[in-house]
């Protein structure tokens, strides 16, 4: 199957990319490791290059490292049957086949502590690795607004609340002072205006893109594609780099849209994947194409890019507090992912949903229900995006056939017709 | 004797029956300050859960979630607090936190007429300044709710004399454990400790100082309990199987680290600062439990308490999908080694039931200890 040369430019970029953080930390410049939804934009602001740690936990599973590394976990007694997706990097500092040749030494984690194990991992970093450990509270507030996409770009202030903001933009200003302490380095909240900036810019591109996609049937690409030309990007945000490959992959999802070019020629059903991505088994979503010409047009990666990020404001630091104060709530906390879940549901004319559902969300019963009630069907599939120890491809391809044939097709069909001229 | 049998059915009451009336804010949780429930004239009760009732818990949380957080859900949509003024679900541990979104989201979607007014308390425990700032917009928070729900004011004299009543319920639990701790050997069994302890989540202050010094009268005479002296760490218990267990095979539980037992009277709330600050210090920084806290500080915590408690051996029972305690154990282990005293380490635990291995284990190393 082809690939979209944004997703292969992206991925090369960052084999080379991933190279010149070796060379930058054997020349002792510190790395940081950041949570998936951290402000990683100070760091960005203060020049201070960072590994994202679903990222590379990502890597690691998608090259069959994952077990190797969770093993390295349990022989020095850590738990290893719960936030695997979270400790997979740790883990694989201890792996000597990690992939790539490794993380760079970590001087620094940045990661908020939602749930009950992550301030204590990021306590680990510290005490294996000596890594400075940079926790942001975790917060919880009663949402009386589930309907969040339409206002939160200017809004965010009244529909997170001042507190969360406040506290966060308290964290920030104090995770700056020590970075700032550590590194030698000066805070410019000119420099971080202008990586907000660019992460706008970058977003938006990513918004035309969803857009696109949703409307275009049969879909010009599939998750397989925007995973990687999305998601790479999204990690260098700030960058110019990542505003020209968001850019870059709208216009080759433009293009093929305008000349009738699809994922699936064939295409049948419209599905949608919730959740992390199946790293240890990418070849799935393939292979559902293949066989029932289902083409996953939809992942919270392109889509979230695409209403999550946004944000305006005159002060950067509150901004981008803004930004990240209540994220987790967006995609995994009801009422807020649900009803966002199935707002994109009907944006994307999806005829059926996988709801990858490992036990770190937060409302899986209410996305599976807005979805349903929407007029989506659902299967549920637990695991952990970086845990292949118990996975089997079998039992979830049998439960995928039996879903699509009996749940899905019928809705697919009746979309098809009613979309027929 | 009597009062440890009043206290014990008080304890096991409030396990099975419906919770509470209109005079009580039922609450979860230990980050949930009891003191502005008393200063509104009305009665905490704390919640626990219900081994084995997991229904409706089941139905919404899906796998792999608590069973603690599972058997209160249920029992919050069974009906079990239909006549209390309110529920108060506190930030301590992520089964709380999922205990309040799921019940806040379903009476949005899906409204249950049998659950009671909700309010959320969070409150963060990271070291920092601004978690301490953010805790205070939410302690005025709730306490501004509290007063809504009973339509009178809450002044900072009342909760002035909510935390005196509440810092004489923490002494009493501190007596309460120094039953097990007493020269001569203990006069109190862990089982019994913990139900006693328990008892102060559910009934009046009043009610329990009547007991407990009935309670500490009754002890002075009793004879020593045999055994070899355990400290208990992990996850919290609610109930006492665990506890039952672990004694059964010639062990006393003669402390613990965690807030349904000892830790619950651990500190108390400064009575001469100003009195919301000293709330809001209290349980952004108090004795450290197993979610929330840092390694650090809870392996410190643990290895100074059971020296403290004469422990000989520290049994860390971890309940299945609660993940805290066991990120806990690499500091446990290095501190408990230097304290000199063995530690073993009893994962997965089911929260109902406790049989298979667990006996063969805990008698392997009580007598590593006795050798």
């Amino acid at each position: 199957m082809s690939r979209l040369p944004s997703a292969t430019a992206a991925t090369s970029y960052q084999r080379e990319w991933f190279a010149t953080l070796h060379q930058r930390a054997a020349a002792g410049e510190p790395v940081a490791l950041v949570n998936a939804d951290a402000p990683q934009e100070i760091l960005r602001a203060l020049d201070i290059p960072y590994v994202v740690n679903q990222w590379w936990a990502s890597v690691c599973a998608s090259r069959g490292r994952a077990a190797a590394g969770l093993d390295e976990l349990r022989r020095r007694g850590y738990p290893t049957d719960h936030e695997q997706y979270n400790t997979l990097s740790l883990g694989s500092t201890f792996d000597s086949g990690a992939p790539w040749g490794g993380l760079p030494p970590i001087s620094f984690v940045l990661a908020e502590t939602t749930g009950d194990a992550l301030r204590k991992i990021g306590e680990v970093w510290q005490r294996e690795h000596g890594a400075r450990f940079l926790a942001f509270e975790r917060t919880v507030a009663p949402m009386r607004e589930p309907v969040w996409w339409e206002r939160i770009e200017d809004d965010w202030e009244a529909l997170v609340g001042p507190a969360r903001i406040d506290l966060m933009t308290a964290e920030l200003t104090a995770a700056v002072e020590q970075l700032e302490h550590a590194t030698g380095r000066r805070f410019d909240t000119a420099q971080l205006a202008r990586v907000m900036t660019l992460v706008n810019e970058q977003q938006l591109a990513n918004r035309a893109a969803r857009d696109l996609i949703a409307r275009t049937v049969p879909a010009p690409v599939s998750i397989v594609d925007t995973i990687p030309s999305v998601m790479i990007p999204q990690w260098h945000r700030g960058t110019d780099w990542a505003v020209e490959a968001a850019q870059r992959f709208h216009r080759e999802v433009y293009d093929r849209a305008t000349a009738g070019v699809a994922a699936c020629s064939d295409e049948q059903i419209r599905l949608m994947w919730i959740g992390t991505g199946l790293w240890h088994d990418l070849g799935l979503y393939e292979w559902v194409q293949e066989r029932f010409g289902a083409v996953f047009v939809w992942s919270m990666y392109l889509a979230i890019a695409a209403d999550g990020y946004i944000r305006h404001g005159s002060d950067p630091i509150r901004t981008l507090a803004g930004r990240f104060a209540a994220f987790p709530d967006l995609i995994n906390a009801p009422p807020w992912a649900s009803e966002w879940y199935a707002k994109e549901a009907r944006h994307n004319q999806i005829d059926g949903a996988v709801h990858f559902a490992g036990t770190d969300r937060r409302g899986v019963y209410f996305v599976d229900r807005a979805l349903e009630r929407a007029g989506v069907p659902v299967l549920r599939v637990g695991g952990d995006s970086a845990d292949d120890r118990e996975f089997s491809d079998g039992d979830l391809r049998r439960a995928l056939e039996t879903f699509v044939r009996t749940r899905v097709e019928p809705l697919a069909a009746a979309r098809r017709s009613s979309e027929a001229p | 004797m009597q009062a440890l049998r009043t206290l014990t059915a008080h304890y096991a009451a409030a396990r099975t029956a419906r919770v509470g009336h209109s005079a009580a804010v039922v609450h979860v949780g230990r980050d949930v300050p009891r003191e502005v429930v008393l200063a509104a004239g009305l009665v905490p009760v704390r919640l626990p859960g219900a081994p084995g009732r997991t229904g409706a818990g089941d139905h919404l949380f899906g796998a792999g979630i608590d069973d603690v957080a599972r058997t209160q859900l249920t029992r919050v949509l069974d009906g079990d607090l239909a006549s209390c003024a309110g529920l108060a679900i506190g930030s301590d541990c992520e089964g709380s936190v999922r205990l309040f979104l799921h019940l806040w989201e379903v009476q949005r979607v899906e409204p249950h007429a049998d659950v009671p007014p909700l309010a959320f308390v969070d409150c963060g425990h990271l070291p920092q300044p601004s978690t301490r700032a953010y805790n205070r917009v939410r302690f005025d928070e709730f306490v501004d709710q509290v007063a809504r729900w009973t339509g009178r004011p809450i002044h900072d004299d009342d909760l002035a004399a909510a935390v005196a009543t509440a810092n004489g319920t923490r002494r009493l639990i501190r007596a309460i454990g120094e039953l097990r701790t007493a020269t001569g050997g203990p006069r109190l069994s862990g089982a019994d400790a913990l139900a006693c302890i328990g008892a102060a989540f559910c009934l009046s202050q009043a009610d329990f100082a009547v007991l407990v010094g009935a309670l500490l009268e009754e002890a002075a005479d009793a004879p020593a309990l045999p055994g070899v002296p355990v400290f208990l760490t992990g996850s919290s218990h609610d109930h006492a199987q665990a506890y039952e267990l672990i004694e059964s095979c010639g062990a006393v539980i003669v402390g613990e680290d965690h807030d349904w037992g000892g830790l619950a009277g651990q500190s108390d709330v400064d009575e001469y600062g100003p009195v919301r600050e000293a709330l809001v210090d209290a349980y952004w920084a108090g004795a450290p439990a197993a979610s929330g806290y840092g390694i650090a500080e809870r392996a410190e915590q643990t290895a100074r308490l059971a020296a403290r408690a004469g422990a000989r051996l520290v049994i860390a029972w971890l309940r299945e999908h609660d993940p805290a305690p066991a990120w806990d154990l690499c500091g446990q282990r290095e501190a408990l080694a230097e304290a000199g005293i063995p530690l073993l380490e009893l994962p997965a635990r089911p929260y109902r039931g406790a049989a298979d291995d667990c006996v063969a284990r805990v008698d392997e190393a009580l007598c590593g200890v006795r050798a």
